[in-house]
């Protein structure tokens, strides 16, 4: 099987032409040499395609795939919430908890509440990702995260014995990231962020001879840009760690509000002051929050979780819509059911996501 | 004028204000910071590089500086700025040094696309350069260290920035970074090897950094065509070998450390195929520090 | 007389591609997919026999082009290994089928 190589991803050289191979007449030699094809540098892509890759591979950075490169074509929620086509059996009407299960505090609310912005306000277009790859070479390469390769010694600087902390895939461009930001911290979660990974190549220099600084109008790019340019794929060092990787704040309990009259148990049904729509949306306009008032307990939008809800919903109908290979349908409700169960994922053995995470991974899915 | 001539006071304070615009190589990097293991650093190891004028231009404008945190006092931290924006999370303040080697790092690999910049070390011996392309772990950096300490010339021990058009390799001498028993070891090898005080506990482990020699600062501007490629090998218990590597297979390994290979596509590839065209090509597996200085030795008479 | 069942090949345009070859192996990089090969001797001549034909070719054109002693009666072995290496081209992005 030829290699295939993401490019450093740190897997060994191929094996070599064997030395011993008989000088053949020609046409064996041609005919009985290695392997056709030895190796496969599979690009980064620098615009659009996103490799598709499971939360275990994200995390870990290895993206040496053999074969070909699955891509990632998922949408973000605001396509979903603009799509009149949503894959079945799922409808923007579809309750939450008939899919990912009982849970009190999204009893009201259907897949399309979820995804709505929380402030039901008309959603913003969504911050897309022009360029998405994840790609470990700065990371590793300057920060001497050598592979634990079995068998595999490394030199005296490489540090033994402990596994290297991981962190999801942060080749993000940097207002895709800030988006991610603002959405979890809208939910109170610390590390006030600003700024995200230079992915985008900002500008492609002209051959200039040593000596000669970057010329001023690049630096004029550069210039009040937060973290700009960089190759497509170059994630942040990990020795500076993201930004907003900090620990997730619990949400604060909402006072009960008084409440007028008969409810129904879950309150989904109280008082008028939110106009309940029950008409749906024509293609082309605004949709509306269909959901009931909810009960004041449960006031979605302020907390961290309702931002790994949002993008829940939308990882699973890109699932169900086969637009994530690497994220089928079980993974998210599995994603979703871990964390709402223990407050993290974890996408491989001793690697704990909090929402910040997740979201970061599921919009990575996500590139335009 | 070279930083050394600043007296520390005055380094200080340019330091603390307007910054000071370090040359290494074909880069101006505008530094500013208050933290004293900075200006410690930078007076250590950066002594003999060319400083440029007040109000220059820099390609650069990099800081450490403490967060606007009471993480600013208590159990200090430092950030790296970049522009004015702090993309990092901050890191101990005792890294402040390592953290602006880190993040100078950074801004050349991610803005330096004039160039095809390799993941490698970077040397010159007889007027030809020898790069050592390598993971992480891979013993190049402590072979790039041992090297230079016996008389190669630095061009680079993390950062081969290739010349598009000439195809020669740009100097791009700064300290040495140098992790864990790589120290101990480079100590015992060069014993007039000027070394940081090391610093712990960092993302690599234990950091420190060693002086890049006089004369590889002073040539920065003297360009070299790539004459060896060579993977290097740390194994402890390996017998020291240099073998042949196919140029086939040295070109794909050169454009799996290119930062930027893809983004130069077609001029990329052009770019590594002329100089692996140019090159011999080997692995390269060794324990002993001596030995692998002997093989190089050896080699470099082959040019 | 061509057999209508028998798929015919034809390679990425030749301005996608570039090849330089290095001691009998071949470096190529192909600008439609970005991804950069290294191939055995076999498959970097299938390449450049299909980069340099005018139109498509089927398995025994290729493998005839690779050595004009072998005759058709003679080139099974040489057939079965140009399959192989087409398989692979098709698989990365560097060959395809034509449609008729």
């Amino acid at each position: 099987m030829p290699e295939v190589k993401e490019r450093r991803s740190g897997s060994p050289v191929g094996p070599p032409v064997n030395p011993r191979a008989p000088a053949a007449p020609a046409r064996r030699r041609l005919l009985h040499g290695a392997a056709p094809v030895l190796m496969t540098l599979v690009s980064r892509p620098v615009l659009g395609a996103v490799q598709c890759v499971t939360p275990s591979v994200f995390c870990s950075g290895n993206l040496s795939v053999a074969g070909d490169v699955v891509v990632c074509q998922g949408k973000t929620p605001g396509q979903w919430i603009a799509d009149p086509s949503w894959p079945p059996p799922f409808t923007p009407d579809t309750p939450f908890n008939t899919v990912f299960g009982p849970n009190p505090q999204y009893a009201c609310d259907t897949l399309l509440d979820v995804l709505l912005p929380s402030d039901n306000s008309a959603p913003s277009a969504d911050t897309p990702a022009p360029v998405r790859t994840h790609h470990r070479t700065l990371r590793d390469m300057l920060l001497g995260k050598a592979q634990d390769k079995a068998g595999t010694s490394r030199g005296p600087e490489a540090r033994g014995g402990q596994p290297a902390p991981r962190t999801p895939g942060s080749a993000l461009p940097s207002n895709q990231l800030a988006g991610v930001q603002s959405e979890v911290n809208a939910g109170g979660v610390s590390g006030a962020g600003t700024v995200g990974d230079p992915t985008i190549p900002r500008f492609q220099s002209a051959p200039r001879t040593a000596g000669s600084g970057v010329t001023s109008n690049q630096l004029a790019g550069l210039r009040g840009q937060p973290s700009s340019g960089g190759v497509s794929g170059h994630p942040l060092p990990s020795w500076f760690k993201r930004k907003g990787q900090g620990q997730e704040t619990p949400p604060t309990p909402q006072p009960a509000a008084p409440v007028p009259g008969p409810v129904d148990p879950l309150g989904c049904n109280n008082n008028s002051e939110t106009p309940a729509s029950t008409e749906p949306s024509s293609p082309g306009t605004t949709p509306t929050a269909r959901g009931r008032r909810r009960h004041p307990w449960f006031s979605r939008g302020s907390r961290p979780q309702d931002a790994v809800a949002r993008h829940i919903v939308s990882a699973l109908l890109n699932a169900q819509a086969g637009l994530t290979p690497g994220l089928p349908v079980g993974t998210v409700k599995g994603m979703w059911s871990e964390y709402v169960t223990k407050g993290y994922f974890e996408p491989t053995a001793g690697v704990q996501w909090n929402a910040q995470d997740i979201v970061t991974y599921l919009v990575s899915t996500q590139p335009v | 004028m070279i930083l050394r001539e600043l007296s520390r006071q005055t380094l200080r304070s340019c330091l603390a204000n307007g910054g000071v615009r370090l040359r290494t190589g074909p880069i101006v990097t505008c530094i500013r910071s208050r933290c004293d293991e900075v200006l410690n650093g930078l007076a250590l190891l950066y002594a003999d590089y060319p400083v440029e004028d007040e109000g220059s231009f820099a390609d650069f404008h990099a800081a450490i500086a403490p967060p606007r945190s009471v993480r600013r006092w208590l159990r200090p931290q430092i950030s790296f700025e970049f522009d004015g924006a702090s993309p990092f999370f901050p890191l101990p303040a005792d890294q402040a040094f390592a953290a602006l080697e880190w993040g100078l790092n950074w801004c050349v690999s991610f803005h330096c696309h004039q160039y095809l910049i390799v993941h490698a070390a970077c040397l010159e011996r007889t007027g030809c350069a020898l790069l050592l392309p390598g993971e992480p772990g891979s013993g190049k950096s402590t072979l790039c260290a041992g090297l230079v300490s016996r008389g190669w010339r630095l061009l680079s021990d993390e950062l081969a920035l290739l010349d598009f058009a000439t195809g020669e390799a740009v100097p791009l001498p700064r300290p040495i970074s140098l992790k864990n028993a790589a120290i101990d070891v480079i100590r015992a090898f060069a014993h007039d090897a000027v070394l940081s005080t090391p610093v712990h506990d960092t993302s690599k482990g234990s950091v420190a950094h060693m002086r890049a020699p006089l004369e590889s600062v002073h040539r920065a501007g003297e360009l070299a065509r790539p004459r060896w490629i060579v993977l290097p090998k740390y194994r402890s218990d390996a017998t020291t070998s240099l073998n042949p590597l196919s140029r086939g297979r040295a070109f794909m390994e050169l454009a799996d450390h290119a930062f930027n290979y893809d983004l130069h596509g077609r001029r990329g590839f052009d770019l590594l195929a002329d100089i692996v065209s140019g090159c011999h090509c080997h692995t390269f597996e060794y324990s002993a520090l001596d030995e692998a200085v002997t093989v190089f030795d050896t080699l470099s008479a082959t040019a | 007389m061509q057999s209508l069942s028998v798929p015919r090949w034809r390679s990425v345009p030749r301005d996608a591609v570039a090849l330089r070859e290095f001691d009998g192996e071949f470096v190529v990089r192909n600008e439609s997919t970005g991804n950069s090969h290294l191939l055995g001797l076999l498959a970097g001549r299938v390449l450049v026999v299909l980069l340099d034909a005018r139109g498509s070719l089927d398995a025994a054109e290729i493998a005839s082009h690779l050595d004009t002693t072998v005759s058709p009666v003679e080139t099974g072995e040489a057939y079965d290994a140009v399959e192989e290496v087409l398989a692979e081209f098709c698989r990365l992005g560097l060959a395809d089928i034509e449609s008729t």
